[in-house]
């Protein structure tokens, strides 16, 4: 179909939905091509380049969609041209809407949408800095990946780039935003911290104790993750995946493998969606009841902090017992799981599904029950929902800001499609609400592993033969601890990854991090900071 | 990590050809080589023994050398334990680890982690592990180290900030590799933006391997490390 307009773009994704209602009932998952069961998913369409700008602000007015992620590929050696993707959220119509267009390339620039969408600031700056292609009319054309001794005209995701050599580092510099006026200072901190705790620059321009402006200057552990990925085995993806962000071990892993099941056409075993399911909140426990910790660290609330890392403890002990590793690697692969757990081990996780609810309400309880914490927590880091929307924020920083959005919900996978949630949210968009929300969801969580384990059979684990070459391209989704991942994955004939993109949620909550901290007072930023919970790993890939 | 279990290995060199990370090697057609500094306990060699000789062990403890964390083994007669280790009743601590022998202040440096080792070592401080019981300390600022904690392949754009705390941390100093990133490079290791590991830059009194080493054998290195034991 040719797309002129949105309502051309309405009539695809009804088409879909309507070809994918006749075959659900049938054999679910399987006919779906998409190990689903019934949601509608990804929709990929061609557009033109020329149309792009319209279309995305007409899908973000009309459909209420929220561009979730840009990226691009190489394409010169067989397209003749950079291929150019955004892809939509559009929860109503539980759809992932991937519009695909082609940049030409003898002329590698493409419209900036940063000005009219915030969220696209760093998507299309990363863009810029990884592939030579230029956003036009971009507010903020610096460098973002690649620090300032990186050479001019040296690309990582070009074809012609060479992965072998080492690359030559350059003169440069970086201008940080200036704010001027009477009694304005500077206060530089990191790329080393205080803490036990990723590297990353935060410059502070502050008039006494009060924040005026934030900028993050991030990127420091960058990797080269996703030029990396290149020529792996499957199999060799998921260990990659598994090793981007430690506490979003199993969310990247499963994103990574459900987008290659996509590719293959397969449906896992039912069994194994269960169990990816309980490995999936079990990390989002540990994940949250570090969190939890981390903010009673941060308002020097030892008690708290101390029963929050003993939970968190036997959450990360369960886990070894389960998998062999306190981060359950080694355990997701594209097909399922790559070995079972018997029988005795699920009967332990169901029996500290009691112990830990009791730990959770007494935690909760000594945390709130202190006017100290109240003090610190309430009305510090407001995120408003207005900044939460334009900047595409999700996971619990977005539900905490009164965004209902959750991936299991909008757009349901695996067992979350057999099992619906409730979307918990809070309105209140600060320390106290955020922290509270994690509460919740680690309520949430252990309710889900309880559904998935109560009628949990036996059964294989793993199925599909991958090794038959299947050229194609596909987009694995998953709502990590920190909320909606993405992961594009194409496979070229010999099974191998030929180009993989993955947006961690820590990309997209970065950049709102500055709008809460606007007003507040330095000392209040490791907590606001760590209310978040913005992994570095995962951002800078 | 994996080790071998005592059954007749087959010569097959499947776990040397599926190593992501090249931690296994076959010399002389009679020996595989098991380098732990690289190895990421991703479980793909086990998997990949068709006759099942190899188990995953518990992790490796650290060692102070590189060549110390490579064990060797004749194939056909795949040794059920890991070589013993040196005989430490006499062992001279050096001077250097001696003198922080009872209390030891601790400055961590991420240089391009997954966050796991960072996490693991958050832990070793909490009521769980509890390392202050052993006069081991988290502080703020180089300045009051008497140890660096290193994780990451060290990333180029970590390069200089590794140097600078490297410089600002008062000798006499421990340097700590953790993880297998540290130790080796381990699975990022050696790209046009990451370098092999914290030695290609600084030097390492002690290597922890391991993705991400324990809890427990992060402070069972640390404590061996300061009673003389490996």
């Amino acid at each position: 179909m040719h797309i002129r307009s949105i309502k051309d773009i309405v009539r695809a994704i009804d088409n879909k939905a309507g070809e994918y209602a006749g075959k659900a009932g049938k054999r679910p998952g399987e006919a779906l091509g998409e190990a689903l069961g019934g949601a509608l998913g990804e929709v990929l369409i061609d557009i033109e380049l020329s149309l792009l700008p319209k279309l995305a602000l007409d899908i973000v007015d009309e459909l209420h969609g929220t561009l979730q992620f840009i990226f691009a590929v190489d394409e010169r050696s067989h397209n003749n041209g950079f291929s150019l993707h955004h892809i939509f959220g559009i929860p109503s119509k539980h759809c992932l809407l991937h519009l695909k267009s082609v940049i030409p390339a003898d002329a590698p620039e493409f419209p900036s949408l940063a000005l009219q969408l915030p969220a696209m600031n760093w998507h299309e700056r990363k863009i810029a800095d990884m592939l030579g292609l230029t956003p036009v009319g971009h507010p903020d054309p610096r460098r973002l990946v690649l620090h300032e001794d990186w050479p001019q005209g040296v690309y990582p995701w070009r074809d012609d780039f060479d992965s072998k050599q080492k690359v030559p580092r350059v003169k440069g510099t970086y201008e940080f935003h200036r704010i001027e006026g009477e009694g304005v200072f500077e206060i530089a901190v990191g790329p080393v911290h205080a803490g036990i705790i990723e590297p990353g620059h935060f410059r502070f321009s502050s008039v006494g104790e009060k924040i005026l402006y934030l900028e993050l200057r991030l990127f420091y552990k960058h990797r080269g993750i996703e030029r990396f990925m290149r020529g792996r085995s499957l199999l060799e993806g998921a260990l990659v995946a598994e090793r981007v962000s430690g506490d979003e071990t199993v969310a990247n892993s499963v994103a990574y493998s459900q987008a290659i099941e996509r590719i293959f056409k397969v449906a896992i075993p039912e069994r194994a969606q269960r169990l990816r399911a309980v490995f999936l909140e079990l990390e989002r426990m540990h994940c949250h009841l570090a969190d939890i910790g981390g903010a009673a660290t941060d308002i020097a609330f030892s008690i708290g902090a101390a029963k929050a890392a003993l939970l968190r403890e036997k959450v990360m002990s369960l886990c070894e017992m389960v998998s062999g590793s306190r981060f359950l690697r080694g355990m997701i692969a594209p097909g399922g799981l790559r070995r079972d757990i018997d029988n005795e081990v699920i009967h332990r996780i169901s029996s500290f599904i009691e112990i830990a609810l009791c730990d959770v309400k007494e935690l909760e309880a000594t945390t709130f029950s202190r006017s100290s914490v109240i003090d610190r927590f309430m009305k510090t880091g407001v995120l408003s929902t207005e900044h939460a929307l334009n900047l595409g924020v999700v996971g619990p920083v977005a539900r905490a800001s009164g965004i209902a959005v959750d991936t299991r919900t909008d757009y349901p996978y695996g067992f979350y499609a057999m099992h619906p949630l409730d979307i918990i949210t809070r309105f209140d968009g600060d320390v106290a609400a955020r922290v509270r929300l994690k509460f919740d969801e680690v309520r949430q969580s252990l309710g889900i592993i309880e559904a998935a384990l109560g009628a949990i059979k036996s059964g294989a684990v793993r199925t599909g033969d991958f090794a038959v070459s299947s050229r194609g391209q596909a987009l694995g989704w998953v709502e990590a601890p920190r909320g909606m991942t993405l992961c594009w994955v194409e496979i070229d004939d010999e099974a191998k990854i030929a180009n993989c993109r993955l947006r961690t949620p820590s990309f997209n909550n970065w950049p709102a991090l500055p709008y809460a901290l606007h007003g507040n007072i330095v000392p209040d930023f490791p907590l606001v900071n760590k209310s978040f919970n913005l992994s570095y790993a995962g951002n800078d890939l | 990590m994996p080790v071998p279990d005592g059954l007749v290995c087959s010569g097959c060199t499947a776990c040397v050809k599926i190593c992501p990370t090249g931690a296994i090697t076959l010399k002389n057609d009679r020996q595989l080589v098991f380098k732990y500094d690289a190895c990421i306990a991703c479980r793909a060699c086990v998997d990949a023994c068709a006759p099942g000789a190899l188990v995953m062990g518990p992790g490796i403890d650290g060692a102070t050398s590189r060549g110390a964390l490579t064990h060797t083994f004749s194939i056909n007669k795949l040794s059920p334990n890991l070589p013993e280790k040196p005989q430490t009743k006499d062992a001279v601590i050096p001077e250097k680890i001696k003198i922080f022998a009872r209390s030891m202040h601790v400055r961590e440096v991420d240089c391009g982690s997954c966050n796991a080792c960072e996490l693991e070592i958050a832990a070793i401080s909490n009521p769980v592990y509890d390392a202050e019981r052993f006069g081991i300390h988290i502080v703020a600022s180089p300045r009051h180290a008497d140890v660096l904690f290193v994780t990451g392949p060290v990333t180029r754009q970590m390069e200089l900030a590794l140097r600078k705390t490297d410089a600002a941390t008062p000798t006499p100093k421990l340097i700590v590799a953790i993880g297998a990133c540290a130790c080796s490079g381990g699975l990022f290791g050696n790209t046009p933006v990451t370098g092999t590991g914290v030695d290609e830059f600084i030097g390492v009194d002690l290597y922890i391997p391991g993705c991400p080493p324990s809890p427990r054998a992060i402070l069972r290195s640390i404590l061996a490390l300061r009673s003389g034991t490996i």
